[in-house]
């Protein structure tokens, strides 16, 4: 066998960027940075042997690039007849519920409508629930909450919680729920993670007092995922199928979004539901938002559709996000410029990128 | 009414449940392993057809409510209890009486559920290796070359032309000795210089190594393959059987189509087999030769559902969901 052809593994996918691309590895959960001029081969160049394509691309080190490829698992090497046996991947994407996520923003007076919205949430069958407080609550205030989130069919409870407990509780209050996947403690005094049974728990200082903090764009939230993945690749990252009560009892797709559909008060999500701009946002996948579309993170990424560069452009950037995709540096790295300073949004809501002084930075950044 | 027969932790039923109750089917009952089972009456006479109804969960259920049955995993079981015996043998005795009069109504009951309009067979969930290697065989479809001997001789001669692996003739078992799980997987052997003790050995199965360059694991129900590749050749701790896992660097499993030749094979021997769904594990040789290696009824669907994003389990749900009273729903949403 000669195996002088090569095979990207169907889990790992190339998305290209404006500077750089990456490779975006789906059963390892983990992500490559690769330069553009390889990530072109590989998009553009799929059946063609590794020899000729160290014949045509004679500036570039394709005989390094194919190494590295290989030594990482990223291709395989085969033979030209075994190519048509791996297809791609189907990027298909489904949930058996019409929602997944419903995000519950506590303050004091809404946990008297708890009963309510335990059964309605219940009865549309909405299988994660985060609930999340933005000052300090009890000990007994607490477990009162979870146990009503408990007993429904609610099947996975995430919580984001201002940090007065000990360890023992924190602990006791997972074994006894098993439900609970994830407990942020925020306002705690240091940093942290740890494993308790089934969920993980972080301790963090930031304080979160209230739905304002949410939409930060950080690379350490960046999932590299199947799921995450598909789902991006048709609809938006942070408000596909979620419903959410905001502090006030407000049902909104994200509490931070300014569309309210009603009050749990008066109207059931039912109702609220049935509105037919709630899924509006829905749709809005990562490869038609401004800026985002030439990002090589845009897969893996959270994004945010509250907080917005262009308040009133539902397609462009996300407010907090510190990436620049098109010198591909982080703010705090070495020669950070905001992407603002590179470009404008024009009057249709696009952002228009001044190509040349980008690209002079770039050589000036990153050489040749 | 749909009836599935599973296992309380099974997750692949869950999901496609989850898909039902998606499509509005909730005319479902789910019966796990150890529910309680209770006969109310089971009708064969001259007048009527057959007929039974049972105590499901507190849950009445008879034949004629039942449009179609899918065997997933595990058994109907019965709790016996039997009155203190002063004679021991006397109670042995009884207990398994009782046991085999429960198995007859027992598999009466899974064969009338299986006249229905049904997917999985829950008298075919025992697989004997020996069996399926020479059906097979006779299907078309390659295999390893195998002996099974008590001979030490015997094995040592046929060690001695190839390399070699032995694994159990029926399945895997958890066995514990001194806290730890006696590993009994897949494992290549080599000639032993000095014979065993007595030079006696239980008879064991041996196959040739295959030397290989990919393994598949295929999932078919009825007429609709999904394949899996698995490169574990790199990969020294499961170079001889994928199952033993490496976590820090998981083996790829990636989306493969079954050329139509070897698929049409698969058929042929699940036709002879009398399966309309099992799990086959394959390995393709450097060579691209295709072996079978061994079927299982009811496999692990979801490892090669995720990898390969195939939702297999949504596609079970519509498959079953055409068959049963709920077809004309499903169709519009059916792609």
């Amino acid at each position: 066998m000669n195996q002088d052809y090569y095979k990207l593994f169907a889990c790992c996918v190339p998305v290209r960027g404006y500077l750089r691309s990456a490779v975006c590895d789906l059963q390892r959960k983990d992500y490559w940075l690769i330069p553009n001029d390889l990530c072109d081969i590989l998009l553009k160049d799929k059946d063609e042997s590794v020899n000729n394509l160290i014949e045509k691309h004679k500036g570039i080190d394709v005989k390094g690039y194919f190494e590295y490829l290989f030594e990482n698992e990223i291709c395989f090497p085969c033979d030209q007849e075994d190519l048509e046996l791996f297809p791609e991947l189907d990027k298909q994407w489904h949930i058996p519920f019409e929602f997944e996520t419903c995000i519950v923003d506590f303050a004091a007076d809404l946990i008297k409508e708890l009963p309510k919205i335990v059964d309605e949430i219940s009865d549309f069958a909405i299988p994660n629930v985060q609930l999340r407080f933005y000052s300090e609550i009890s000990q007994k205030e607490l477990k009162q909450v979870i146990n009503a989130f408990f007993n429904s069919k609610i099947k996975f409870i995430e919580l984001i919680v201002p940090n007065i407990f000990c360890e023992e509780f924190i602990d006791d209050l997972v074994l006894e729920t098993s439900k609970i996947r994830l407990i942020v403690l925020t306002s705690s005094q240091n940093r942290g993670r740890r494993d308790v049974e089934q969920a993980t728990v972080y301790h963090t200082e930031q304080v979160v007092d209230t739905h304002n903090h949410c939409g930060i764009i950080q690379e350490e939230q960046f999932v590299c995922e199947m799921r995450t993945f598909c789902e991006s690749t048709k609809f938006n990252s942070c408000l596909n199928c979620k419903v959410s009560i905001d502090v006030d009892g407000n049902i909104r797709n994200c509490p931070s979004m300014k569309e309210s559909f009603g009050n749990i008060r008066n109207t059931t999500i039912d109702e609220a539901l049935s509105h037919p701009d709630f899924k509006k946002y829905w749709s809005i996948s990562k490869d038609t938002i401004e800026v985002c579309k030439d990002c090589e993170y845009r897969h893996m990424c959270t994004d945010c559709r509250a907080y917005l560069k262009q308040p009133g452009n539902i397609y462009s950037q996300p407010a907090k996000c510190f990436y620049n995709p098109y010198i591909a540096k982080w703010k705090g790295d070495d020669g950070y410029i905001p992407v603002e300073e590179y470009g404008l949004y024009n009057e249709e809501g696009k952002f228009v990128l001044d190509k040349l002084k980008v690209d002079s930075l770039n050589l000036e950044l990153w050489g040749a | 009414m749909l009836l599935v027969l599973s296992q309380s932790n099974d997750l692949t039923t869950d999901k496609v449940l989850e898909w039902f109750l998606y499509y509005n089917y909730n005319n479902v009952l789910r019966i796990n392993e150890k529910d309680f089972i209770n006969i109310k009456e089971i009708h064969i006479n001259n007048y009527n057809e057959v007929d039974f109804t049972l105590f499901i969960k507190n849950k009445r259920i008879s034949l004629s409510q039942v449009n179609f049955f899918w065997y997933r995993r595990g058994h109907l079981h019965k709790k016996i209890k039997l009155a203190n015996f002063s004679d021991n043998e006397t109670q042995i005795q009884l207990k398994l009486f009782l046991d085999a009069e429960w198995s007859i109504c027992r598999d009466f009951i899974l064969n009338r559920l299986h006249d229905k309009n049904s997917l999985g067979n829950c008298f075919k969930t025992k697989v004997n290796k020996l069996e399926n290697l020479e059906r097979a065989k006779k299907s078309g479809l390659k295999i390893p070359n195998s002996i099974v001997s008590e001979n030490y001789r015997m094995i040592n001669k046929f060690l001695s032309c190839q390399a070699c692996i032995t694994k159990p003739i029926s399945e895997v078992v958890n066995v514990m000795e001194f806290n730890r799980y006696i590993d009994l997987s897949t494992k290549e052997v080599r000639i032993e210089k000095k014979p065993l003790s007595n030079g006696l050995i239980f008879p064991s199965l041996l196959q040739n190594n295959i030397d290989k360059w990919i393994e598949l694991r295929v999932f078919v129900v009825y007429d609709q393959i999904y394949a899996m590749a698995m490169f574990s050749q790199n990969n020294k701790k499961t170079k001889s059987d994928y199952r033993n896992y490496d976590n820090e660097k998981m083996n790829r499993g990636v989306p493969f189509i079954l050329p139509e030749k070897i698929g049409n094979k698969l058929f042929q021997f699940m036709r002879e087999s009398g399966l309309d769904t099992g799990s086959f594990d394959f390995i393709v040789t450097n060579q691209r030769e295709y072996i079978f290696l061994e079927v299982n009824p009811a496999g692990n669907i979801e490892m090669l559902s995720e990898s390969c994003n195939y939702y297999v389990e949504k596609k079970i749900a519509e498959i079953i969901l055409k068959d049963t009273e709920h077809g004309q729903f499903i169709k519009e949403d059916y792609k």
